[in-house]
C-alpha cells in the first residue's frame, strides 16, 4: 500500500465532505419550518417572531451564510444553536464523543462474537450448529431495537433484578464503574442487532473464499483444516465485513437515535432528531456533517484496512 | 410547537373535592394543601430527583416556552409574586403591593435582605431591569403581552417600584406570579446571552449544573430568604424521554417523582408499590379552529351542528384515556377561578344537527380539510375523535398528518386550513381568552371578532382587564364563557389532567391544580428516602 493511495483515497474524502457541505447547507435551508414559531412557540405574538427572525439573520444572503458557516468549519466552529443559544461544537464535540463511544464499544463486542460465529458457521455449513447460528441471527435481524431494550429493561434494569441503570449517563470521569454500568444496556441492545448482520455478512464471505481454487490447493497440500481456515481463509473472507464494519461505526454514530432515546444516552442522533425537530440549524448542519466526516473516515478505514488484508485492492 | 407551558394557577378547596370527585384512575390524593402541611416534623436533607419527559433547553426565564424550563427556573428564581395554593395572589419578592385609582397604578414594596445568589442585595433596579427587559421588542419575549399593558416602570427608592399601566388591568399581580415575570438581577439583565446557562436569581436553589435536555442539578441557596427553607439538599431534574425508563427509573428509586406521566402509562404508574400517582383537573386544551370568516365555518349554523354532533365524555375518554375532564368549545376550565359551573356540558343531538347542516345548505354534507401537527400526539388522537364524531353528520373531515415545525409556519394561524392547536393553562382567564379571541390583544385566532358575537366577545374582554370587583368580574367571564361556548370558532372536546407519581416517602410535593411549576422549596423526604451520592 502507497503513499500515492493513501493521498489519493484522502483527497477523495476531502472533496466528498466539501460536496457534502454544500448539500447539507442547501438542505438545511429548504427544509419548511420556520425556525422564529419553533423557538418561541404559538403563544408568541408576531413582533416576538419579527424581531427573532432578523436577530437569527435568517434574512442575510444564502452564498454569505453558507461561506461563514464554511469558514468556522476548521475551527469546530459550528454557529451558535438557535434554541440552546450556545455555540453547537461544544454541544456536538460532547455529543460525538458518548456516540464513539457507545460505537467503537459496540463494534468490538459485535465483531469479537460475531466474527468467529460466522467463521465457525461457515465452516461447518449445513450443519446443526450451523443451522442454530444462523436462526440466531435471523432473530437478531427480525426483532427491532424498540422491541429489544424496553424488554432488557423490564429484565435487567427493574425489579426484582434491578443489576443495572434504567436509563442516563455518567460521564466517565466521574465513575469508571457508574460509566460502565450505563452503557452495557445500550451495547448490548446494539450489539443484539449488529451481531446478526456481521455474522451473516461473515459466513456468507468465507463460504465464497472456502469455496475457491487456492484453498482447495491449501487442503490438498495437506495443511491442517484450522490453518487453512484461519490463516488462509479468513484473511480474505473477511474484506467485505471488514467494509461492513466500518460503515457500521457510521450507521452506529447517527442512526441509533431509538436506542439513545430509550436509555436517554445523550449521543449525537438523538441531538441530531432535537435539532431537526426544533429547526435548530446550526446544529443540524454540524451532526450532518459529523455523521457524514465519519462516515468518510470509516471508509477511509476500511479501504485501508481492505488494502492491508489483500495488497491488489491498493493497485491503481 | 405546543403552547404548552405556564398553568400557574392555584386551586381552591372546591376545585379540589371536585378533582377527586372526577377522577378515576390511580390512586387519588389528597394535595397538600389539605393534607396540611406537616413541617413541624420536615426533615432537612436528602436529593430529589425528578423525572420530566420533554424538551428542556433553556434556564432563561424570559425566554422559556416548555413546561420543564418553567420547572427549573421556579426552583432558580423568584418573582414579584406568587400564586396561592387557594387561587389568589400573594406576594413573593414583594413584601406588599397596593393599586392605585382604577387599577392603573401599581406600587410594589420589596422584602429586605433578599440576596441574589451572588451575594448582591436586591433592589428596585432588578425589578425595574428585568420588566424592562421583558417588554423591549428586541428582546422578543414570547409571553410579553400577558405581562399587561405596562406603560412604565421605575424605581421609587431602593425597595419600592412603581408599574403605571396604559389602561387598567386588574390582573396585574397575577400576571406577575407568571414563569416569565421572574426577577432576573440586573448583572443578569446586562448578561443577558449567559441566562441560558447561568442562573442570576434569588431562589431557594442554586444551579450546579445545567446540561440542555439532559439534566440540571441544584443545590440549597443557604442564603434563601424564606428561613429554614428549602429542605432539600439538592433538586435534580432529569430529562428521560421515554416511558419505559421513566416507570423502571421510579421502580428502581433511581428517580422519586414523575413530573408529567403520560395519560397512557398513568395507570400502571398507579399500581406500582410505594408510588402515589397524583391527577388535578388541569387547563391544557387541543382546539379544532373553525374559521368564522369563510365557509363553510362562515355559518354560525354549520358549527352548531358540528357541536352537536360532539359527545364530549366519549371524547374525553378516548383522547385522554380517562384522566381528562370533558370540555364544552370554550377554554376556561374548572381549574380557574373563574370557571362557570353552572353552564351545563352539552349533549349531542344529531337529529337537530342534520337539521341545521340541511338549512344552511349541506343537507348532503361535506369534505374539509384538518390540518394536524405530530406533536404533542394528543393533537392527531383529537382531531381522529373529533372526525369520527363529524361523520355520523356527513361531516368529512380529511386529517393531513404534518410535521410541526412545518406546521407551525405554514398552517397554525394562517387563515389557511383548519388545524388542531394546543394551548397550556394561562396565568389568568384574560391571558388565554385575549389570545383566541381578540384582535386587539391576541391574536384572534377563528377570525370571528368581525361577527356579532365575536364583537361582544372583544368588547367583554376588554371590559374583563379593566374591572376589579371579584362579582363582576365572575359575571363577564361567565358571560364570555357562555358566548365562546355557543357561537365561537372552536371545538375544544376535553381538558388535559396534570399527572405526577412520586414516591411515598416524597412529602409536600406541590401537586396543585393544573400548576407544573414544581416549587420544590417546601417539599422534603423521609427517613427511609434512598440516600444518594452527589
Amino acid at each position: 500500500m502507497g503513499a500515492a493511495f493513501l493521498a489519493r483515497r484522502v483527497l477523495y474524502g476531502l472533496i466528498s465532505l466539501l460536496i457534502l457541505s454544500a448539500i447539507i447547507f442547501a438542505c438545511t435551508h429548504l427544509l419548511p419550518g420556520d425556525a422564529a414559531v419553533t423557538i418561541l412557540g404559538e403563544g408568541a405574538t408576531p413582533d416576538a417572531l419579527a424581531a427573532l427572525r432578523t436577530r437569527l439573520g435568517l434574512d442575510r444572503p444564502f452564498a454569505l451564510q453558507y461561506l461563514d458557516w464554511l469558514a468556522g468549519i476548521p475551527r469546530g466552529a459550528f454557529g451558535t444553536s438557535t434554541t440552546l443559544n450556545q455555540p453547537a461544537g461544544p454541544i456536538i464535540a460532547e455529543r460525538f464523543g458518548h456516540s464513539l463511544a457507545l460505537a467503537l464499544i459496540t463494534i468490538v463486542v459485535a465483531g469479537a462474537l460475531a466474527i468467529p460465529l460466522g467463521v465457525t458457521a461457515a465452516s461447518r455449513r449445513g450443519s446443526r450448529l450451523d443451522v442454530s447460528i444462523l436462526t440466531a441471527s435471523y432473530l437478531g435481524i427480525s426483532i427491532p431495537d424498540f422491541v429489544v431494550a424496553p424488554i432488557l429493561i423490564i429484565l435487567l434494569a427493574s425489579p426484582p433484578l434491578a443489576l443495572l441503570p434504567s436509563s442516563g449517563y455518567e460521564p466517565l470521569a466521574k465513575s469508571f464503574a457508574g460509566w460502565l454500568a450505563h452503557i452495557v444496556l445500550p451495547v448490548v441492545v446494539l450489539a443484539f442487532l449488529l451481531i446478526a448482520h456481521l455474522l451473516r455478512q461473515t459466513r456468507s464471505g468465507m463460504l465464497e473464499v472456502l469455496s475457491s481454487d487456492y484453498i482447495r490447493t491449501a487442503r490438498l497440500k495437506g495443511l491442517r483444516e484450522r490453518v487453512v481456515l484461519w490463516r488462509h481463509g479468513v484473511r480474505n473472507g473477511l474484506s467485505t465485513t471488514v467494509a461492513v464494519l466500518a460503515l457500521d461505526i457510521g450507521y452506529l454514530m447517527g442512526s441509533i437515535v431509538i436506542v439513545e432515546e430509550i436509555f436517554a444516552y445523550p449521543g449525537l442522533g438523538r441531538l441530531m432528531v432535537y435539532a431537526v425537530a426544533n429547526r435548530d440549524i446550526p446544529l443540524v448542519q454540524g451532526t450532518a456533517l459529523v455523521i457524514g466526516a465519519v462516515y468518510v473516515v470509516a471508509n477511509l478505514l476500511a479501504d485501508l484496512a481492505q488494502a492491508a488484508l489483500n495488497p491488489r485492492m491498493a493497485r491503481p | 410547537m405546543s403552547g404548552e407551558t405556564d398553568r400557574s394557577v392555584g386551586v381552591t378547596r372546591r376545585r379540589f373535592t371536585r378533582d377527586l370527585v372526577t377522577s378515576g384512575a390511580g390512586a387519588l390524593l389528597l394535595p397538600n394543601v389539605l393534607r396540611g402541611t406537616a413541617h413541624g416534623q420536615a426533615k432537612l436533607g436528602g436529593q430529589l430527583t425528578v423525572a420530566l419527559y420533554k424538551d428542556l433547553r433553556t434556564l432563561n426565564p424570559i425566554m422559556g416556552i416548555f413546561g420543564n424550563e418553567w420547572r427549573s427556573t421556579v426552583n432558580l428564581y423568584n418573582n414579584l409574586t406568587r400564586l396561592t395554593a387557594t387561587g389568589g395572589v400573594e406576594g413573593d419578592l414583594a413584601e406588599s403591593y397596593t393599586a392605585g385609582a382604577n387599577s392603573a397604578t401599581w406600587t410594589f414594596v420589596l422584602r429586605d435582605g433578599v440576596r441574589f445568589h451572588d451575594g448582591s442585595a436586591l433592589g428596585a433596579g432588578d425589578v425595574v431591569a428585568t420588566i424592562e427587559k421583558i417588554l423591549d421588542p428586541k428582546t422578543a419575549a414570547p409571553y410579553k403581552a400577558e405581562l399587561g399593558p405596562i406603560a412604565s416602570v421605575r424605581a421609587v427608592d431602593r425597595r419600592t417600584v412603581r408599574i403605571d399601566l396604559a389602561s387598567p388591568y386588574a390582573d396585574l399581580p397575577k400576571a406577575l406570579a407568571s414563569s416569565m415575570a421572574r426577577i432576573v438581577s440586573e448583572r443578569g439583565v446586562a448578561d443577558f446571552g449567559k441566562l441560558d446557562t447561568t442562573v442570576y436569581g434569588t431562589g431557594p436553589f442554586v444551579l450546579k449544573e445545567f446540561v440542555a435536555n439532559e439534566r440540571v442539578v441544584m443545590e440549597r441557596n443557604p442564603r434563601y430568604f424564606r428561613s429554614g427553607r428549602p429542605y432539600l439538599d439538592r433538586l435534580v431534574l432529569r430529562v428521560l424521554p421515554d416511558t419505559t425508563s421513566q416507570i423502571a427509573a421510579l421502580e428502581n428509586r433511581e428517580v422519586d417523582v414523575i413530573g408529567e406521566v403520560e395519560s397512557d402509562a398513568f395507570k400502571r404508574v398507579g399500581g406500582i408499590k410505594g408510588v402515589k400517582a397524583v391527577q388535578v383537573t388541569g387547563g391544557t386544551f387541543n382546539n379544532v379552529v373553525l374559521y368564522a370568516d369563510r365557509p363553510p365555518f362562515d355559518d354560525p349554523r354549520v358549527r352548531k351542528a358540528l357541536r352537536l354532533a360532539m359527545d364530549r365524555p366519549q371524547m374525553s375518554e378516548a383522547i385522554t384515556g380517562g384522566v381528562g375532564t370533558p370540555a364544552d368549545d370554550q377554554p376556561i376550565s374548572p381549574a380557574y377561578e373563574y370557571f362557570d359551573k353552572t353552564i351545563p356540558l352539552r349533549k349531542p343531538d344529531l337529529a337537530q344537527a342534520r337539521q341545521l347542516l340541511k338549512e344552511a345548505g349541506h343537507g348532503s354534507g361535506f369534505e374539509h380539510r384538518l390540518v394536524v401537527s405530530n406533536s404533542p400526539a394528543s393533537r392527531e388522537k383529537t382531531a381522529v375523535v373529533v372526525q369520527a364524531m363529524a361523520e355520523q353528520i356527513g361531516i368529512r373531515f380529511n386529517i393531513e398528518l404534518m410535521d410541526n415545525a412545518r406546521y407551525g409556519s405554514t398552517i397554525w394561524n394562517k387563515g389557511v386550513a383548519s388545524y388542531v392547536g394546543n394551548y397550556g393553562t394561562r396565568p389568568t382567564e384574560d391571558a388565554i381568552l385575549s389570545k383566541l379571541y381578540s384582535a386587539v390583544y391576541g391574536i384572534d385566532e377563528g377570525r370571528w371578532v368581525k361577527t356579532e358575537p365575536g364583537k361582544k366577545a372583544e368588547q367583554l374582554i376588554g371590559q374583563g382587564r379593566q374591572v376589579s370587583d371579584r362579582g363582576e368580574r365572575r359575571k363577564v367571564y361567565a358571560d364570555l364563557q357562555r358566548l365562546c361556548r355557543d357561537e365561537g370558532p372552536f371545538i375544544i372536546p376535553n381538558f388535559f389532567n396534570s399527572l405526577y407519581a412520586t414516591q411515598s416517602y416524597v412529602n409536600d410535593w406541590p401537586t396543585r391544580a393544573i400548576t407544573t411549576e414544581m416549587r420544590a422549596e417546601n417539599c422534603w423526604l423521609s427517613p427511609e428516602a434512598p440516600g444518594r451520592k452527589a
